[in-house]
C-alpha cells in the first residue's frame, strides 16, 4: 500500500480550515478531534509549512473587549498536499472497497 | 465563582506546559492559549489539555535533527582538531567502559542470568543437615531421597546424582573397545535427571524410569562432543553398545551440544543401577545430591517446610541413623553460582571505582579544555548562540567521545571476555556461558551515555557561567575558570580515593595469594609426577586382582631410574573432600567419639612419594594386607585432637560410634598432616588405611624421582612415557589419564586465587595510573596558570625552595584529602573484602601502610614535572606577559 502523504489527522485539519475554522478551538469544534490532537497538528503543519498563522488585529479584539486570537490559514503548499492526500485516501477507500468486492465467505461443511 | 475556577485549573496547566516551549516562542504560545480560553470557557481545563502535546511538539521542532547533527558534525571537528586530548580522552574512557562491560558480562552471565534449563527459576538443590556432625549442605542417605520423593507435597520431581563431596560429583569412566582406551568423565544419574532440567536430547532419547533399577541400566546417554570426537557423528550410534568400566551399555542418546551441568565438560551419564533394597534401606553412606522442581506456585519457604516434617518423621522413625538429620532446600542456581558470589561482587565493585576514575579524569581534562576553549564560546555566545545551545553542544561533544571510548571498550571488553573464557579457572561456574549478550550491549551503551553526560555535564555547566568580555579580552589567567579550579581538585581527590581503595584491595588479595603460596602444604609438590587410574570392574573383580595390579605396577615403577619412591592413594590430593565418618577410640568412655574425621586409602611409600612424614611409628608396609591384622596411620591433627597426652602408636579405633561392628584397627604410625583436601584450609583429623586392606577400582599414583644430589626433576626426564608404557604392558586395555605433576594440582587448585589477584591488580593499576594522571594534569595546570605569580615572587626574591614549597604544597593537600577518603572507602569495604582473603586480615594495618606509602610515592612523581617547569619561570617572562 502506498504511503499518505499526511497523516489523516492532519487532513481531517486542514480540511476543516479550508472549509472556514480560522483557530484552534474552530478546527476542534469542526472536526471533534480532542485539542492533544488538533493543537500539535496545528503546530507541525505549520512548521511543515502547509499553514500559516498571523495574529488577528488587536484594535479588532480590542473593541470586542476580548484578547486577539491567533489564526491559521491553509498555504498554497498546504492546498496541494490536502488535494495529494485527499486522493491518496479515495485511492485507498477504492482498493479496499475492491478487495471487500472480492471476498467470498467460505462456506464450512459440517 | 466554579467558572473562574476552572479558568485557574486550565491556566495552571498551561503555565506548567509553558516550560517545555522553547523560550524564543513562549509569549507567543501564552497568548494563543489565553485567547483559546478565553473563548472556550466551560470546556477550558479539557481544552488546557492540548497544551501539554503542543509545547511538546514545538520543543520537538526546536530540537530539530538537523540541529542535532550540526552539533555532532560540529563536535567531530573539534575532537579532530585537539587529537592528543581525543585519544587520551577515548582510550581512558575505553579502558573504563570495556573493564565495566567485561565484568558486567561475566557477572550477568554467572550470577544473574537463569540457568539454561527449562523454567529454571522452580529448580532447586536439596541437602542434608545435622548439627551434630557439623553438616550444612551433606549429601542424601538414598533411603532418605526415596522418602522425600514419595511423602513431599512441594514437589513436581526430584533427581539424585551420585556425589561424594560438594565439588566431588565427576565420576571417571574407561571407554574401551575400539581404538585407544579412553578415560571419560561423567555423572551417575537417576532416569529422570533430564527430564527433570527439561533437556531433550539431540539425537535418540533420555533414560526412562525402568532404568533406574540393576539389570536394567545397561544404557548410557552421551555428550555431543565424544559423539564427534569418539564416534565421527555417527548418528547409528544410538542402539549400539559401548564398553565402560568393561561392561557393555546400549547408548540411547546424544546430548545438545550446549548442554552442561554446572561448569563440567562431561561425556557420558549413566544410570543409578539401584536395587529396591538398596534404596530402601541404605541410610548410610550419605552420596547423592538432590536437585528437584518446585510445583508452580510453591516457595522455597513452603518446600523447606514440607521437607521438615518428613525430615522429623524419619528422625522418630530411624533413630539410629536420622537423629538431628535436617534437610535444606535452595535455589539451585544459587547452588551453582554461590561459591563465586563474593568475587564476583569485589571484581563488580572494583571496576565501577575504575569506571568513575576514568569518568572524573576525562571531566577533569575536558575542564582544562573548556579553559582554553574559553574564547571560543565566548565568540559563539557573542554571535548569539543560547547558553543551552553552547551547553548541548558540549554534551554532544562528551556523549561522542564517550561513544568513540565506548565502541572501543566493547573491543577491549570482548577481547578480555574471550580471554576469560579461555583462561578463566575451571572452578568457575557456568564460565562457557559468558558472552557479550544483549543485556551486555545494552548495558554497555547505557554507560557509555550516561559517563558522557556526568563526564561532560560539569564542564558544560561551566561554559555557562563564562564572563563573556572577560574570555574575549584573553588573557590567560582570566580564561580559568575559578570555580572550575576547586572542581578540578574535588574530582583529582576523588580519583585518589577511589584509587586508594582499589589498591587496598589489590595489595590485600596479592598477599594473601602470597600466604597461599607460602602455606606449608605438608608435601612436597615438585619432582613428581602424578597419574591416575580406574581398573574396569569386569576384569578386575575380586579385591585380590585389584591389589595384586596395583603390587605389581608399583614394583615395576619404583624399578625406574631415577624413581625414589612410589606409592597410590585412593583419593588424589587436592581432588575435593575426602569420605568421612564417625570413630571410636577403644577403651574410652561410652559416649566418646569423634565425628567427621576423615578417611583415604594408601599403599606404602605413598607418603614418602608425597613428601610428606612419617612422625611416629611406621608406615604401611608389605604385611598390612587382607587377611593380616588391622592397621590405621592417622595424622597429628587427630592425635592433637583426640590424644592429648597419650601415645598413640598401638592404640586401636574402630569407624563406627561405640557398640558399632565395625571392627578394631591398631594405629601403626603418625603421619605429619598434610593440605589433602584443598590448599586454604587446614587439614583435618584423618584416618589412612592400606589400599592392600580396603581395595578400590580408582586410585592415583604418585612418583618422586631423584635422590640426595641435585636430581633431575621428574617431569624433565620424560617419565609419562614409561609410565605409560608399564600401564600399558601390565593391561592394554587400561585407560591413562595425563601424567602430571604434582605442582600443577597446586597451580590449579590455586587458579581462582590467581584470576582474582590478576584481575583486582589490573584495575587497581588502571585507577593508581588514571588517577596519577589526573593528578599531574591539575598540578601542571596550576603551574602554568600560577606562572605569573611564580614569576613576580622570584624577582621579588622567592628561592627555589621557596617556589618547590609553593607547589607541593597543593599537591600534598590534594592528596591527603584523596587519602583520607581512599581510607575511609577501604576500610568500608572491607567486610565484603574478608572473605576473598586466606591468612591476612581486610583491615592489615601493614597494607594500608604500604599502599599509602605507595600512592604518595606515585603522587610525588606527578608533582615532578609541573615543580621543575615552575622553577624553570624566567621572571622576566612572566612580567612581560601581563
Amino acid at each position: 500500500m502506498s504511503r499518505l502523504p499526511l497523516r489523516p489527522t492532519l487532513v481531517a485539519v486542514l480540511q476543516a480550515l479550508t472549509a472556514g475554522a480560522r483557530h484552534g478551538f474552530d478546527v476542534i469544534s469542526a472536526t471533534g478531534l480532542p485539542s492533544g490532537t488538533v493543537y500539535p497538528a496545528l503546530a507541525r503543519l505549520e512548521h511543515e509549512g502547509f499553514v500559516e498563522s498571523r495574529w488577528e488585529d488587536h484594535k479588532v479584539a480590542q473593541k470586542e473587549k476580548r484578547p486577539p486570537r491567533r489564526y491559521y490559514e491553509v498555504t498554497r503548499a498546504g492546498e496541494k498536499i490536502l488535494t495529494a492526500a485527499v486522493a491518496a485516501l479515495k485511492e485507498r477507500e477504492r482498493a479496499a472497497r475492491a478487495r471487500l468486492r472480492a471476498f467470498r465467505p467460505v462456506k464450512v461443511s459440517r | 465563582m466554579k467558572r473562574m475556577a476552572v479558568t485557574r485549573v486550565a491556566r495552571l496547566i498551561v503555565n506548567a506546559a509553558s516550560v517545555v516551549v522553547p523560550r524564543w516562542r513562549r509569549s507567543e504560545w501564552r497568548r494563543e492559549w489565553d485567547a483559546e480560553l478565553w473563548y472556550a470557557p466551560r470546556g477550558a481545563v479539557r481544552l488546557s489539555a492540548g497544551a501539554v502535546p503542543h509545547a511538546l511538539e514545538l520543543l520537538q521542532q526546536h530540537w530539530s535533527l538537523d540541529m542535532v547533527t550540526q552539533d555532532i558534525g560540529y563536535g567531530f571537528r573539534m575532537l579532530r582538531r585537539s587529537p592528543g586530548f581525543t585519544i587520551v580522552a577515548a582510550l581512558t574512557l575505553a579502558i573504563g567502559i570495556g573493564a565495566t562491560a567485561a565484568v558486567f558480562s561475566i557477572v550477568h552471565a554467572v550470577l544473574w542470568r537463569e540457568l539454561p534449563y527449562r523454567a529454571a527459576a522452580n529448580l532447586v538443590q536439596l541437602w542434608e543437615t545435622n548439627p551434630d556432625r557439623h553438616w550444612t549442605e551433606a549429601e542424601c542417605a538414598p533411603a532418605n531421597f526415596a522418602d522425600w520423593t514419595r511423602e513431599n507435597q512441594s514437589f513436581e520431581d526430584m533427581a539424585a546424582y551420585w556425589g561424594a563431596a560438594r565439588d566431588a560429583w565427576i565420576m571417571n569412566y574407561a571407554l574401551t573397545g575400539a581404538g585407544e582406551p579412553e578415560r571419560l568423565k561423567g555423572m551417575t544419574v537417576t532416569a529422570n535427571f533430564f527430564s527433570l532440567l527439561g533437556v531433550q536430547p539431540a539425537l535418540g532419547r533420555a533414560f526412562v524410569a525402568d532404568e533406574d533399577w540393576r539389570g536394567k541400566d545397561g544404557v548410557v546417554v552421551i555428550s555431543d562432543g565424544l559423539w564427534r570426537r569418539r564416534f565421527g557423528a555417527d548418528p547409528a550410534l544410538v542402539g549400539r553398545a559401548i564398553s565402560l568400566d568393561g561392561r557393555p551399555r546400549l547408548v540411547v542418546g546424544v546430548l545438545p551440544a550446549d548442554f552442561r551441568f554446572n561448569n563440567a565438560p562431561l561425556d557420558v551419564w549413566v544410570p543409578m543401577g539401584w536395587t529396591p533394597e538398596s534404596i530402601a534401606n541404605t541410610r548410610r553412606p550419605h552420596n547423592l545430591r538432590v536437585i528437584a522442581r518446585l510445583k508452580p506456585g510453591v516457595t522455597s519457604a513452603q518446600a523447606q517446610g514440607d521437607l521438615d516434617r518428613i525430615a522429623s518423621d524419619l528422625e522418630r522413625r530411624y533413630p539410629q541413623t536420622n537423629t538431628h538429620m535436617g534437610v535444606g532446600v535452595g535455589p539451585l542456581r544459587e547452588w551453582i553460582v554461590g561459591p563465586s558470589r563474593t568475587a564476583l561482587q569485589v571484581f563488580l565493585a572494583a571496576v565501577a571505582l575504575v569506571l568513575i576514575v576514568a569518568c572524573a579524569n576525562v571531566a577533569n581534562l575536558m575542564l582544562a579544555r573548556g579553559a582554553a576553549r574559553a574564547r571560543e564560546l565566548a565568540i559563539r555566545s557573542a554571535l548569539g548562540a543560547s547558553s543551552t545551545r553552547l551547553v548541548r553542544q558540549m554534551l554532544t561533544e562528551s556523549v561522542l567521545l564517550a561513544s568513540i571510548g565506548g565502541a572501543l571498550g566493547l573491543l577491549i571488553a570482548s577481547a578480555a571476555i574471550a580471554a576469560v573464557v579461555a583462561y578463566g579457572p575451571a572452578s568457575m561456574p557456568r564460565l562457557h556461558e559468558i558472552r557479550l549478550d544483549r543485556a551486555a550491549l545494552a548495558f554497555t551503551m547505557a554507560i557509555t551515555i550516561v559517563t558522557g553526560i556526568i563526564f561532560g555535564v560539569v564542564p558544560a555547566r561551566q561554559s555557562r557561567v563564562r564572563e563573556v568580555t572577560a574570555s574575549l579580552r584573553g588573557s590567560a589567567r582570566d580564561g580559568g575558570v575559578a570555580g572550575g579550579g576547586r572542581l578540578r581538585h574535588a574530582l583529582v581527590v576523588a580519583e585518589l580515593a577511589l584509587s586508594l581503595a582499589l589498591l587496598v584491595g589489590a595489595t590485600l588479595l596479592a598477599r594473601s595469594f602470597v600466604k597461599l603460596n607460602q602455606v606449608d602444604l605438608g608435601f612436597v609438590p615438585e619432582q613428581t609426577a602424578s597419574v591416575q587410574l580406574i581398573l574396569p570392574r569386569a576384569t578386575y573383580n575380586t579385591p585380590q586382582r585389584q591389589s595384586e595390579f596395583l603390587d605389581r605396577l608399583l614394583e615395576r615403577l619404583r624399578a625406574i631410574p631415577g624413581v625414589r619412591a612410589a606409592g597410590a592413594a585412593q583419593r588424589a590430593l587436592l581432588d575435593g573432600s575426602l569420605w568421612s565418618s564417625d570413630f571410636t577410640i577403644e577403651h574410652r568412655a561410652p559416649d566418646e567419639y569423634g565425628i567427621e574425621v576423615r578417611h583415604n586409602e594408601l599403599t606404602p611409600g605413598y607418603i614418602d612419594a608425597i613428601g610428606g612424614r612419617i612422625l611416629r611409628g611406621r608406615d604401611f608396609n608389605a604385611s598390612d594386607r587382607a587377611g593380616a591384622p588391622l592397621t590405621v596411620l592417622v595424622n597429628d591433627a587427630l592425635v592433637r585432637r583426640y590424644f592429648r597426652n597419650e601415645d598413640p602408636i598401638g592404640q586401636r579405633l574402630n569407624f563406627d560410634r561405640p557398640g558399632g561392628t565395625s571392627p578394631w584397627r591398631t594405629i601403626v604410625g603418625v603421619v605429619k598432616a598434610y593440605r589433602e583436601e584443598g590448599v586454604d584450609f587446614d587439614p583435618r583429623p584423618t584416618i589412612y588405611e592400606s589400599l592392600a586392606v580396603n581395595t578400590d577400582l580408582m586410585f592415583t599414583i604418585v612418583l618422586r624421582s631423584g635422590g640426595g644430589g641435585a636430581p633431575p626433576p621428574v617431569e624433565k626426564i620424560a617419565l609419562a612415557p614409561t609410565i605409560r608404557g608399564i600401564i600399558h604392558e601390565l593391561d592394554p586395555n587400561l585407560p591413562v589419564a595425563a601424567v602430571t605433576p604434582l605442582t600443577a594440582r597446586v597451580d590449579e587448585a590455586l587458579a581462582p586465587h590467581r584470576f582474582s589477584t590478576t584481575l583486582m591488580a589490573l584495575f587497581a593499576i588502571a585507577g593508581v595510573v588514571l588517577a596519577t594522571v589526573g593528578l599531574y594534569g591539575v598540578l601542571s595546570y596550576l603551574a602554568a596558570q600560577r606562572a605569573h605569580e611564580i614569576g613576580v615572587r622570584i624577582a621579588l626574591g622567592a628561592t627555589g625552595g621557596d617556589v618547590v614549597r609553593l607547589v607541593t604544597r597543593q599537591a600534598a593537600r590534594l592528596t591527603a584529602v584523596g587519602m583520607i577518603g581512599g581510607l575511609a572507602l577501604a576500610l568500608a569495604s572491607g567486610r565484603l573484602m574478608s572473605g576473598l582473603l586466606f591468612g591476612v586480615n581486610a583491615y592489615d594495618p601493614a597494607t594500608y601502610a604500604v599502599v599509602l606509602a605507595l600512592l604518595s610515592a606515585v603522587a610525588m612523581c606527578a608533582v615532578l614535572a609541573p615543580v621543575r617547569r615552575a622553577l624553570r619561570v624566567s621572571p622576566l617572562v612572566a612580567l612581560r606577559a601581563e
